[in-house]
């Protein structure tokens, strides 16, 4: 469906749509302005203003004041609805009487803080009071809205976490601006060559995360190196390719030049490395880029013999399954850019798969039609076939559904696989990630987990930076996408499935998205290792891992029951999957849970963590008694009578 | 094991391939000697030998040999084969084995000619014989029977036999029921494994009114009728029954009953929930002026009945809710979604899953049913409101909305005794037409899934707050299939009246003893052993955390909700037009007239408060023990997957499903009682004990147990991954070419089987509820007092323990 948008303050429908950024492609753009709200947030804001305007006496509805000690001495009410900071955050602008278009319980007016970090609106018009605590790294967009009375305006801010803001706000002739650039300025610190918050963030966490992945380590873990497989040094200035990690495992006996060789047959050299080998069968998942076979089939030698001694360095079965993340005719659609896939001609013992996945703008599409459906209503009587028309749960269950086959084939068929797409990056890392997740109950703990998005995603060189755009303002950019997202939602999919079998709980998950995009830690910025290494990620800011690892009881599933050894298979159907309610609908009041279960099984464990010392304390004083008077023991020993429970 | 000698089974084509070949079958005859289990009273019809039935497991391309008999109580598959490889289940019903069907459980007949599936009909079985009979049961179970080598001649009689008993309209003597309990004689019914307690109230004395009516408070303004005692007034009601105190008895008698609102429950501030069924149409204009001024009477009588001043709200249901035939058109489309035939049509149907759900209705029928029921617990609880719900024969939306309504309002409901007297007093008691509702006797016209719809609403209501039932959805399961085990008379009749008029065989009703009667299903020891009725209850249930926290804790804060009470019915503004939009309904016309509507409230007055009402209690932390107000939101109605999708072997997740979590916690709840023992035993005995008292009992593994708990088998094919098998990709990708080679994984799931941890129902449920009423108060303070009582095993134990230390 179309949205309207109104550029002018004529508030004339149109059945066009109007850019209102830069200009943009209309087919892919990220987010479609929400033009028919725009029509009713002035609509409000005019409602409200009047009102306002009427009601308050108050001369100067609108402070701004850098200095803004100054305004908390001379207003109480300011006082009150002052923003917490963060060390290192410091406030950049502050407006009073400022209206937020809750489309949930209406207009709230209160006192908008702008800091470098974070918007925070707070009223204590209500009890309990109102706030809104924002991140500047989720602002997708803002965008204002000229006034329907000359001194009024309004904002409309587009969030990246499923849900838009709007605020109605008087504007005074000093500070006409100041609201909204600094917003501006510090939601797109990168479009303006300003550094962002994360290097200025001073916590001190008692873990220090970026100690959590030691590749060297987790190679180790997976008992490498071996006699087939060797922890190459080839990478380590990032020559062989710039967008994979500096430690990566190749075959033993594949010489430094035939992966150089390989190395300029696929895309962005990204040559097929290991990410996980089966500790019984040996059976490995590689993952790569395409290779550059082009429209005239161009064939490699040291490419073709590379991937036999992967399928060789695997006793157990004789056939190399490469899985292509793609659609088969996009696969083809490729060889016309010099990309494409092996032939089974080629590579001989090989068999080629194709997943059917979607590529990313596929994705941001259906993001996009999933946001209009979940906010700010929703449809209840239509709600399933609404969910339906997004094909959000369906590109879900196509990765999941790949995911296993992948596992399936390693698992079952003690095969080893090479998956890949066409850079490498994105399909690629959800696909292998996945499988891991479901092979390896290791991947399945709070360590496990941080270290396997720390090696398949950023490590392999997800580009963070580019598909979520920290802190750039090109909100149309065509090369953002919610792949990671769509990556977590299978997880959370998978912990649905098997409640008992991950670590981590929901809100683990929770965290690690919303700091995807609020620029606080420096875990997910920049695009890849090698960018990270030159802009001193690790020294200037800090982990996201430091904050959870902090504090990992907040973080655990109370009903985490090791699986140890077992492969678990989600089931890829729609009878099973659902919409992750928690975090797609969360900004809906009526949505949010009450008292979750696992609250209570918290609490039991608690519970028995006290007993158990208390036993522990009365045995220890029990046994000191023992050796002091053995008088004692003459009573009958060992009679262990079950002892009433009293009611 | 006999099913890794065939080996293979990638076949393409669906020639089976058996463990056994047929030829080896006919040679030794192995199956003459199986004899089915037969009740009671059961008699054998007809059999078939040399019957295949597939397993969906495999694709329905093996199966195993066996007999197929059709008695006059069930279908019932029989093989030597299968019992070698039966998997233990936790689940074992002492009236049904896995491979039984009970007669009425046959939901629909197929047969398949040269691979088309044609409906077998009674009247209409062709001669030729099907190569496979398939059978679609009520309870979601799919069998596939192979006849194609068996004898012809008994394969037509077979079939014929199982169309026509299944399908033929019957009578009501005809039902199993009646030889089983003629035939059992002294049939032990009553105690015969645990006694439950609380008991459930029947509803079929006197004074089961008058403690119910105690329990809520009612006795003073309503009284127990007993002028209906053998159904002298109406064969339509119970033999007793409540009704306002100022209502006389004449006035009963006067139209049989209609038209007179039947107490259902009474709130702590005094209003009340009745219902009432319309009277009949009004012939002459003498006669209805006497009803009109009957029904001016009627807001008084209600109105009179309270000290406080109160008012009255008519809620005919048929104007808002869905039609019995909505209902009933939307679950056959519903359950046609859950009865795929194999691998291939499950995926199919899985890519536009949503929408065809959606079209069902099925949802959004329960939602309207849960926003009702709201509706109605709005103005119990925030107006302070009495509400009567009419319907035309007070039996059907009546109970559902009723019982709903009592459900989400009085924690009494959620319990198990409580939830089965609710049945007892709103479904049994109230007429609900069973017999008709669920067509037992096969006359197609009148059946409705209604109590099946209240049983949704409550799974809704269940899984949405799972602490505070006392029973589980495996319960909820367990009583929507005892529905279709007719023996029970719960569900056999259309009335009181019509159980104790046939139970009481022929004319010599003196002679007929107690122990004559059909069982009820509330005697769970006829259907289950203690294991499995251990896992009625939810370990997690919040015990009630004070004696009678119904009366001492809701007055009060309820009425602190700050809206303002609804003015009385006397300055009520007349009615706006849009109350009365269905003008089509003759049971409005009649019945209600202008002066009734003087003192109903409108629709639009209402609506406002009930969300305000609404969000202001979503708003707060939950009391388990309170109010329960369903979400209906689109995400928040969920399918009961229990009952769905238990026997899908594609949607099957071995070593997930909740009951993994629900494992975990019981576990939880058994360490903490373990260290309980241990540290009471210390300050007890004040003396070293053994050093290894192990008294943690080993639990199942997660990774043993599978989302269809406590249904379904795991068998081995169920450990590999399901893999959907789309018509989009090329690559045709099976799972069925690596079977686990070592025999050791199977001995394994079988060791492992998941058997509730509970050895004595008694003994450990009872603690469970006592202990995890501690667990939902939510301050680190309450949460020590909680510790500390847990340790209150006496004052003196404590006492001991603090002495203990100063030394």
């Amino acid at each position: 469906m179309d949205r309207l948008v109104t550029s002018d303050s004529l508030a004339t429908k149109k059945p066009a749509r109007l850019a209102t950024g830069s200009g943009q492609a209309s087919a892919d753009s990220p987010e479609s302005p929400a033009g028919s709200h725009v029509e009713w947030c002035k609509q409000l804001i005019a409602a409200t203003i009047s009102t306002q305007l009427s009601t308050a006496a108050v001369p100067d509805n609108i402070s701004i004041s850098k200095d803004y000690r100054v305004l908390r001495d001379g207003n109480k009410l300011a006082q009150m609805e002052e923003a917490p900071l963060f060390p290192g955050e410091a406030i950049k602008a502050i407006a009073k009487d400022v209206t937020y278009i809750c489309p949930f319980i209406g207009a709230i007016s209160g006192t908008l803080t702008v800091t470098e970090y974070k918007l925070y609106f707070k009223s204590v018009e209500r009890d309990p009071p109102f706030t809104l605590d924002v991140p500047l790294g989720v602002v997708n967009r803002i965008e204002k809205i000229a006034g329907i009375q000359e001194n009024s305006c309004g904002l409309e801010i587009v969030c990246k976490d499923m849900r838009n803001l709007r605020f109605a706000y008087k504007q005074e002739e000093h500070g006409k601006l100041e609201i909204f650039e600094n917003l501006t300025q510090f939601a797109f610190p990168v479009s303006r060559n300003l550094p962002l918050f994360a290097v200025k963030y001073k916590e001190n966490y008692p873990v220090q995360g970026w100690k959590v992945y030691d590749p060297v380590a987790e190679y180790k873990r997976q008992g490498l190196p071996n006699e087939s497989w060797a922890i190459s040094k080839i990478n380590s200035n990032y020559e062989l390719c710039d967008t994979y990690p500096s430690v990566v495992v190749v075959p033993t006996s594949v010489k430094d030049d035939d992966l150089c060789r390989v190395a300029a047959f696929r895309t962005r050299g990204r040559i097929p490395v290991l990410s996980w080998i089966h500790p019984e069968s040996q059976a490995t998942i590689t993952r790569c880029s395409q290779p550059m076979v082009g429209p005239n089939d161009k064939r490699c030698k040291e490419d073709e013999k590379y991937l036999q001694t992967i399928m060789d360095a695997n006793a157990q079965s004789h056939k190399l399954i490469i899985f292509d993340a793609r659609q088969s005719s996009v696969a083809d659609a490729n060889k016309a850019k010099g990309g494409g896939y092996e032939s089974e001609t080629a590579y001989s013992n090989a068999e080629l798969v194709f997943l059917e996945i979607h590529n990313i703008h596929v994705m941001r599409e259906s993001l996009r039609k999933l946001k209009d459906i979940v906010y700010p209503v929703i449809d209840e009587s239509k709600w399933l076939s609404n969910i339906d028309s997004t094909h959000w749960l369906e590109y879900i269950r196509i990765l999941l559904a790949g995911a296993v086959r992948i596992a399936d084939k390693v698992e079952s068929a003690k095969t080893s696989v090479v998956v890949h797409c066409s850079d490498g990056w994105d399909r690629t890392s959800q696909l292998t990630a996945l499988t891991m997740l479901i092979l390896d109950s290791y991947y399945r703990t709070i360590k496990g987990f941080e270290v396997l998005i720390e090696k398949e995603w950023l490590s392999f060189g997800h580009r963070f930076a580019v598909r979520i755009g920290h802190g750039d303002e090109n909100h149309a950019d065509a090369d953002r996408s919610p792949i990671f997202l769509q990556f977590i939602d299978c997880v959370w999919q998978m912990t649905k499935q098997f409640p008992a079998a991950f670590e981590f709980n929901e809100l683990f998950l929770l965290t690690i998205l919303d700091h995807l995009y609020s620029c606080l830690f420096g875990t997910f910025l920049y695009n890849c290792e090698q960018q990270r290494a030159k802009e001193e990620v690790q020294a200037k800011t800090v982990s996201l891992w430091s904050y959870v690892n902090s504090q990992l009881e907040e973080f655990t599933n109370p009903f985490y029951v090791n699986y140890e050894n077992h492969v678990l298979y989600p089931v890829a159907s729609l009878r099973h999957l659902e919409l992750w309610v928690n975090y797609y609908v969360r900004w809906n009041p009526r949505m949010r849970p009450q008292v979750p279960i696992h609250q209570n099984c918290k609490e039991l464990l608690s519970i028995r963590a006290e007993l158990q010392k208390k036993v522990e304390e009365l045995q220890r004083e029990v046994s000191n008694m023992a050796v002091s008077s053995s008088s004692e023991r003459a009573s009958p020993t060992h009679s262990v009578s079950p002892v009433q429970t009293t009611v | 094991m006999l099913s890794l000698g065939s080996g293979g089974g990638k076949t393409a084509k669906p020639s089976f391939v058996s463990y056994v070949s047929p030829e080896e079958i006919k040679k030794e005859n192995v199956n003459d000697d199986l004899k089915p289990h037969l009740l009671p009273g059961e008699l054998v019809i007809c059999e078939a030998n040399t019957v295949v039935k597939y397993s969906r497991e495999d694709s329905l391309q093996r199966g195993f040999y066996g007999k197929l008999v059709c008695t006059n109580f069930k279908i019932s598959f029989l093989s030597a084969e299968q019992l070698l490889d039966e998997v233990e289940q936790s689940y074992k019903n002492k009236l049904m084995g896995e491979n039984d069907i009970s007669l009425h459980c046959v939901d629909q007949i197929f047969g398949v000619y040269d691979d088309k599936k044609k409906p077998l009909l009674p009247g209409a079985v062709k001669n030729k014989i099907p190569e496979k009979l398939l059978l679609y049961c009520k309870d979601f179970r799919v069998f596939h029977f192979g006849l194609r080598y068996t004898k012809e001649e008994d394969a037509r009689r077979l079939i014929r036999g199982i169309v026509h008993h299944c399908l033929n309209p019957t009578s009501l003597k005809c039902l199993f029921a009646f030889s089983y309990v003629g035939a059992a004689g002294g049939l032990k019914v009553g105690p015969v494994g645990i006694e439950e307690e609380p008991p459930t109230i029947m509803f079929e004395t006197k004074n089961d009114w008058k403690v119910e009516l105690d329990r809520t408070g009612g006795l003073l303004t309503y009284r127990i009728i007993s002028s209906n005692e053998n159904y002298k007034i109406s064969t339509r009601l119970p033999q007793f029954f409540a009704v306002p105190s100022t209502v006389a008895d004449d006035d009963i008698k006067k139209y049989k009953g209609k038209g007179i609102p039947l107490w259902c429950w009474s709130h702590s501030s005094g209003c009340a929930l009745l219902k009432m069924a319309a009277l009949p149409e009004i012939a002459d204009d003498s006669t209805s002026q006497m009803d009109k001024s009957w029904i001016d009477r009627l807001p008084q009588l209600l109105g009179e009945n309270h000290p406080l001043d109160h008012t009255i709200r008519t809620e005919i249901l048929s104007a808002t809710l869905p039609t019995l035939q909505e209902i009933q058109a939307s679950y056959n489309r519903f359950k046609q979604l859950f009865l795929p035939d194999n691998a291939a049509e499950f995926w199919e149907s899985d890519i536009k899953w949503l929408s065809v759900l959606e079209n069902t209705n099925w949802l959004e029928v329960i939602r309207q049913c849960l926003k009702k029921a709201l509706d109605i617990v709005e103005c119990l609880e925030q107006r302070n409101t009495s509400v009567v719900l009419v319907e035309e024969n007070c039996s059907d939306l009546c109970c559902l909305i009723a019982s709903l309504v009592q459900v989400i309002i009085d924690p009494h409901f959620r319990t198990l005794s409580g939830f089965q007297s609710l049945i007892q007093k709103e479904w049994v008691m109230g007429c609900h037409c069973f017999l008709d509702r669920c067509n037992l006797l096969r006359s197609n016209d009148k059946e409705a899934p209604v109590f099946l719809l209240f049983l949704e609403c409550v799974w809704q209501l269940l899984q949405q707050y799972p602490p505070a039932f006392e029973f589980t959805e495996t319960y909820v399961t367990i009583l929507s299939d005892s529905m279709f085990i007719p023996i029970f008379s719960t569900f056999l009749f259309n009335s009181p009246w019509q159980r104790d008029n046939n139970q009481m065989l022929d004319e010599d009703r003196r002679m007929v003893s107690r122990s004559l009667k059909l069982p009820s299903v509330w005697e769970w020891s006829v259907q289950f052993e203690n294991s499995v009725q251990a896992l009625f209850y939810n370990p997690l249930y919040i015990g009630k955390p004070k004696m009678d926290n119904r009366r001492t804790q809701r007055v009060k804060p309820q009425r602190q909700m700050s809206l303002p009470s609804s003015p009385s019915y006397h300055s009520r503004p007349s009615p706006r037009k849009g109350f009365f939009r269905e003008e089509t309904d003759h049971l409005i016309k009649t019945f209600l007239g202008k002066k009734i509507s003087r003192w109903t409230l409108t629709a639009e007055d209402h609506s406002v408060g009930y969300k305000l009402f609404y969000e202001n209690w979503r708003s707060k932390p939950i009391d388990h023990h309170g109010l329960l107000l369903p979400l209906h939101d689109g995400p928040a109605l969920r399918i009961w997957g229990q009952r769905y999708l238990r026997w899908i072997p594609e949607v099957q997740i071995p070593g997930g499903g909740s009951i993994t979590a629900l494992n975990k916690a019981c576990e939880i709840i058994d360490e903490i009682k373990t260290l309980q023992t241990k540290v009471s035993q210390r300050i007890l005995k004040r003396q070293p004990s053994s050093p290894n008292i192990d008294i943690f009992t080993p639990f199942h593994e997660s990774s043993r147990l599978s989302s269809t708990f406590p249904f379904g088998t795991l068998r081995r094919q169920s450990i590999k991954p399901r893999i959907p098998v789309s018509t989009n990709l090329s690559m045709s990708f099976g799972s069925m070419e690596n079977l686990p080679d070592d025999e050791e994984d199977l001995v394994h799931w079988k060791n492992n089987n998941f058997a509730w941890k509970h050895s004595n129902l008694h003994e450990q449920h009872l603690p469970f509820g006592e202990l995890s009423m501690y667990l939902d108060k939510l301050k680190y303070e309450e949460f020590l007092v909680a510790i500390s009582s847990i340790f209150q095993l006496n004052p003196l134990n404590m006492h001991s323990l603090s002495l203990y230390k100063c030394k």
